[in-house]
């Protein structure tokens, strides 16, 4: 199968979740072991995702968690 | 495929002490911490599309600990979890409905603890009574939970790269320039990234964000996503395809920039 640069890039996402035919894996394949423009492209997809695997969370405040606390000990308390 | 049923009413009122002091008044406990597993969860080994069901022994003994009043476990599970499930909810309920959403998902939480069983993580058990708290405060306030993740996926039409920087036979005219940064550690030391991340994130259509917070910000499995979200696995797909493009395209925005 005959992939083009634009349907590399909308097969990107199927291609990582294993959802491609063994005819478009192949030609996904094909397609990027001559087209280092869609390896770029390729690269920044799994950059993107990597990094927002590490985006920081906020930070939780020390009010909130002692509520949480008092809240979870009046539940068991309840349901003890 | 897989759907969450969003009105199984088994499992309610054991333990619905209302809690006057608590600052959200505690409602009824819900019925989502009943039978969690959504239907056909056994027997799926054969098909990649079935969910994780294998049994989550780390969250089982954690559940245990907490059950047992450990204040360390209690710690534990709050920072794991609070911010999160804060996350979903302004994706879900807006700022305004967020806090309470969260807070009472926590009194949900800790009132079916009991009945966890491990079938799935105990991150996604909580996510799931999340989204349905979410969906109840949606009813009770007269205002639409996006619900219609179903919508946003009908939008494939939208490309993933602006169409124009393709010639008529589909080769690139406008092609993506390698970025400097070459790792996404790289990427995040440039701690503006995270910010134009989150920024662009919260600018996701609802459905797409969603899926992007559970399957590349918290790391959630694409079934469990699907279970806590009730989408069919494809309906994911195409959200998170659109997520992530956007994503690229505005990060390539900013890293190419002048």
């Amino acid at each position: 199968m005959l992939v083009t640069c634009c349907q590399l890039t909308e097969m990107i996402t199927d291609r990582k979740e294993g959802k491609l035919s063994s005819e478009q894996e192949e030609g996904c394949a094909r397609h990027l072991a001559w087209c280092d423009r869609c390896r770029t492209y390729l690269r920044q997809m799994e950059l993107t995702v990597d990094a927002l695997r590490g985006i920081p969370g906020e930070p939780l405040h020390d009010e909130v968690r002692a509520a949480l606390f008092a809240q979870f000990q009046r539940r068991k308390t309840a349901a003890d | 495929m897989l759907r969450v049923s969003h009105d199984s009413s088994a499992g309610a009122g054991a333990g619905a002490a209302a809690d006057g002091t608590a600052a959200a008044p505690a409602r009824r406990v819900p019925a989502e911490t009943g039978p969690l597993v959504a239907a056909g969860e056994p027997g799926g080994a054969a098909s990649s599309a079935a969910p994780e069901c294998a049994a989550h022994g780390d969250d089982i003994a954690l559940v245990r600990r907490l059950l047992a009043g450990d204040e360390r476990a209690f710690e534990q599970l709050v920072t794991q979890l609070h911010t999160p499930m804060l996350r979903l909810a302004r994706t879900l309920a807006g700022p305004a409905g967020a806090q309470e959403v969260v807070q009472e998902t926590w009194a949900a939480v800790f009132d079916g603890l009991v009945r966890f069983e491990g079938r799935s993580a105990l991150k996604t058990w909580v996510f799931r009574i999340l989204t349905n708290r979410a969906r109840t405060w949606g009813t009770r306030e007269k205002r639409t939970v996006p619900v219609a993740w179903q919508e946003d996926g009908e939008q494939g039409s939208e490309p993933a790269v602006d169409p124009a920087r393709f010639d008529g036979t589909g080769d690139w005219v406008n092609p993506p320039v390698p970025w400097t940064e070459q790792s996404p550690e790289g990427l995040l030391l440039r701690k503006e990234i995270g910010a134009v991340l989150q920024r662009e994130i919260e600018a996701l259509v609802p459905g797409q964000r969603a899926v992007v917070l559970l399957r590349d910000v918290e790391g959630c499995p694409s079934g469990e996503v699907c279970e806590i979200l009730g989408i069919s696995e494809a309906n994911q797909r195409v959200l998170l395809h659109r997520g992530r493009s956007t994503l690229r395209t505005a990060l390539e925005r900013y890293l190419t920039r002048g």
